[in-house]
């Protein structure tokens, strides 16, 4: 089991390659959501925040680039891989210089996909070292264990995914939508109260200051 | 370019050897009348003096001979009266008339008495001159040429023989002068002429240059270019520069429709492909149960019959395109390719729970009854993929003298107008199919077209928005 608390939005019009490729990132430990026509993604990048997406440039209603553009316009810095059946040189420049992370021309290698979505999301989330030293707690997300004072904690895995979203971005504060979506697929039906209830296992598991609650906004690891 | 291959260097060429033939003979013919004009001034001018000469040595000296007086029979004293006589007077206003007409460059007089003595010679008379005889009175002058000299001979009663007489040295002198200047004339004209000549050729050959270049810019890839062509100008070169233009357009148009096309096709291959190599992959990367590999093969089956009908379908359309496509005739019956068509089709109308109406009297028509039968599977697959369940489709025949008609009519949705005039364009495919994601790639109307029309029949299609669609194959019978 991978528990990397990110989600991805994937976005490709045949129904086939986007089943392969949600089912892949979810093997690899990734939320996906997933969306086959430009508008609904529009509206997905609109209103929730992604780890990363994935996006097929011909697609019905709002083509791949045009989605790109506005999306980088309106400010949103998430890395976007693109995927498309055109290979050209130009191509590349163009989405490239639209504001893609990354270009892959299908046919692709689904390892590689996977790595080149791994490497575009390390690239931009600049703190995401193989080993988190919180001061007094040491998470290692490889061996999905966590050391506070040097002794070994239990945490269940949606505890670890709480603890490890904010970990992952420490110093910013973290939206309770925001690790909601990292912490639960979507379609566990769960109550946001176990939220808190969260929170306080693990505040009593890794000792009460390491999360901060910032009342009206969320929660940081300072 | 060597210089016997290009036009300009050639017409410039049959442009001098012709221009130095004309100015030559031009030349010479001037020349030849300039002589002719020289020889007659001359004689006219010696004629002109004899009157002048005759009354002055008849009259003069020892007075008037009497006409009974016979020549030769003159006293040495008359001679030397008469020659005395002859002697001009500049003070004498006809005497210095004939001199100064005689100090002329060249010209002189001898005069003889009755007797054949000298009685006097000009100053520029040539020493010894012979006299002339056998001329009498009253024949005409005599006109000759005689050692070098011009002369014009003429008698009295009472003189022998007078000359009035030029030296050819100097006309000789004037027709060489003559014939310099025409050498000078003509080369200068002739020089001119190659200049005006090679600049006109130029002028006449630069928009040959001017295609040749864009010719070559074209066929290193510069597909746009094209030659510039003055509105309004109907010449010869105008016309085959929009010869030119219009081949590079089509040339153009050939390439960009072969390029999107590459490009389409590219894209519907790949996206099978990826489907199921992405699906394959993902079963590969580690253990599965038997139900998960079994539908990894599912997908990956249905995805490769997939793209074995795309390949299919290109191929068709690449014989359609090179003529490739064969159609075997043979006599059939509209109506039973219908039959058979919705019999091949039987499971998918039954599983969209279309509503077929057949209207179908027996319609004679020489066709190949395979891509017939594609025809019509065609148009009726795509009725019921294009409309929701339960669509009603009426398929019709109708037999007239000429031609057979296949009418297919739906009342599913209909087409939207923009759509209308790019159903039978390749790879077209409405903003409701791209956005509902059907499958096809937009070839099936393209070849459909490509079959009707291979037939020598046409193909029509009428729809509105939300009252169905008609489609109509007319091919005709013979």
């Amino acid at each position: 089991v991978i528990i990397l608390a990110m989600r991805l939005l994937v976005v490709e019009d045949n129904a086939n390659i986007l089943s392969v490729l949600e089912r892949g990132l979810r093997e690899e430990g990734y939320f996906v959501d997933t969306s086959s026509d430009g508008i609904e993604a529009r509206y997905k990048l609109h209103n929730w925040e992604y780890d990363g997406v994935v996006l097929d440039l011909s697609l019905p209603g709002v083509d791949g680039l045009t989605l790109l553009k506005e999306f980088r316009k309106d400010g949103g810095a998430t890395p976007v891989l693109l995927l498309t059946a055109r290979g050209t040189t130009r191509d590349k420049i163009t989405g490239l210089d639209d504001g893609a992370d990354d270009y892959l021309v299908k046919p692709f290698d689904l390892e590689e996909l996977i790595a080149r979505i791994r490497s575009m999301i390390r690239r931009a989330m600049a703190n995401l070292s193989p080993e988190i030293d919180l001061g007094g707690v040491k998470i290692n997300p490889r061996k999905l264990t966590v050391e506070h004072d040097g002794k070994s904690i239990e945490l269940t895995k949606q505890e670890y995914a709480l603890l490890i979203a904010l970990a992952q971005r420490r110093g910013r504060i973290i939206t309770r939508e925001f690790l909601f979506d990292r912490i639960y697929d979507r379609e566990e039906n769960v109550d946001s109260n176990l939220l808190d209830v969260l929170i306080y296992n693990v505040r009593r598991k890794v000792g009460k200051d390491l999360i901060q609650t910032r009342r009206g906004h969320g929660y940081l690891i300072p | 370019m060597r210089f016997f291959q290009s036009i300009r260097w050639r017409v410039q060429l049959w442009h001098s050897v012709l221009l130095a033939v004309i100015l030559s003979v031009l030349g010479i013919l001037f020349y030849f009348h300039e002589q002719r004009g020289y020889f007659n001034d001359v004689d006219r001018e010696l004629l002109s003096a004899i009157p002048e000469l005759l009354p002055r040595f008849s009259y003069r000296g020892g007075g008037p001979r009497r006409p009974d007086q016979r020549p030769g029979r003159g006293s040495p004293q008359d001679f030397e009266q008469d020659a005395a006589a002859a002697q001009l007077d500049p003070d004498d206003r006809r005497d210095r008339g004939i001199i100064e007409l005689f100090a002329r460059d060249g010209l002189f007089f001898v005069v003889w008495d009755a007797n054949g003595r000298l009685l006097i010679a000009s100053e520029q008379a040539p020493q010894g001159i012979p006299m002339v005889t056998g001329i009498h009175h009253p024949d005409p002058p005599l006109i000759q040429t005689r050692n070098g000299n011009r002369e014009v001979v003429d008698a009295t009663p009472e003189l022998a023989c007078v000359i009035a007489g030029m030296n050819l040295d100097v006309l000789h002198a004037r027709l060489a002068r003559l014939g310099r200047n025409i050498i000078f004339g003509c080369s200068g004209i002739f020089l001119g002429g190659l200049a005006v000549g090679w600049w006109l050729t130029g002028r006449a050959t630069r928009p040959f240059s001017t295609m040749r270049a864009v010719a070559s810019r074209v066929a290193g890839g510069e597909l746009q270019a094209r030659v510039p062509v003055r509105a309004g100008n109907h010449d010869e070169t105008s016309t085959l520069a929009h010869a030119l233009n219009d081949t590079f357009a089509r040339l153009e148009e050939s390439f960009e429709e072969l390029r999107s096309f590459t490009a389409e096709a590219s894209h519907e291959l790949r996206t099978p492909i990826t489907a199921a190599l992405a699906e394959t992959q993902l079963a590969l990367r580690k253990e599965r149960t038997a139900e998960q590999y079994r539908e990894t093969i599912q997908v990956a089956q249905q995805n490769l019959k997939q793209l074995g009908k795309l390949a299919e379908t290109l191929l068709d359309l690449s014989r359609l395109d090179a003529a490739e496509l064969v159609i075997e005739l043979e006599e059939a019956d509209l109506s039973e390719l219908v039959k058979q068509s919705v019999e091949e089709l039987s499971p998918i109308i039954s599983a969209a729970q279309a509503k077929l109406a057949l209207d179908c009297p027996p319609a004679r028509v020489k066709c190949d009854p395979v891509r017939i039968r594609q025809v019509i599977t065609n148009l009726v697959a795509n009725a019921i993929q294009h409309s929701p369940a339960g669509v009603a489709i009426n398929i019709k025949t109708l037999a007239t003298n000429s031609a057979v008609e296949l009418v297919v009519s739906d009342n599913g949705p209909g087409i939207a107008e923009a759509d209308l005039p790019n159903i039978f364009k390749r790879f077209y495919r409405s903003a409701e199919a791209r956005r509902e994601s059907r499958e096809g790639a937009g070839l099936g109307l393209a070849i459909t077209h490509g079959i009707v029309t291979r037939h020598g029949g046409k193909i029509r299609v009428k729809s509105q928005r939300g009252q169905g669609t008609t489609f109509t194959v007319e091919l005709p019978v013979k």
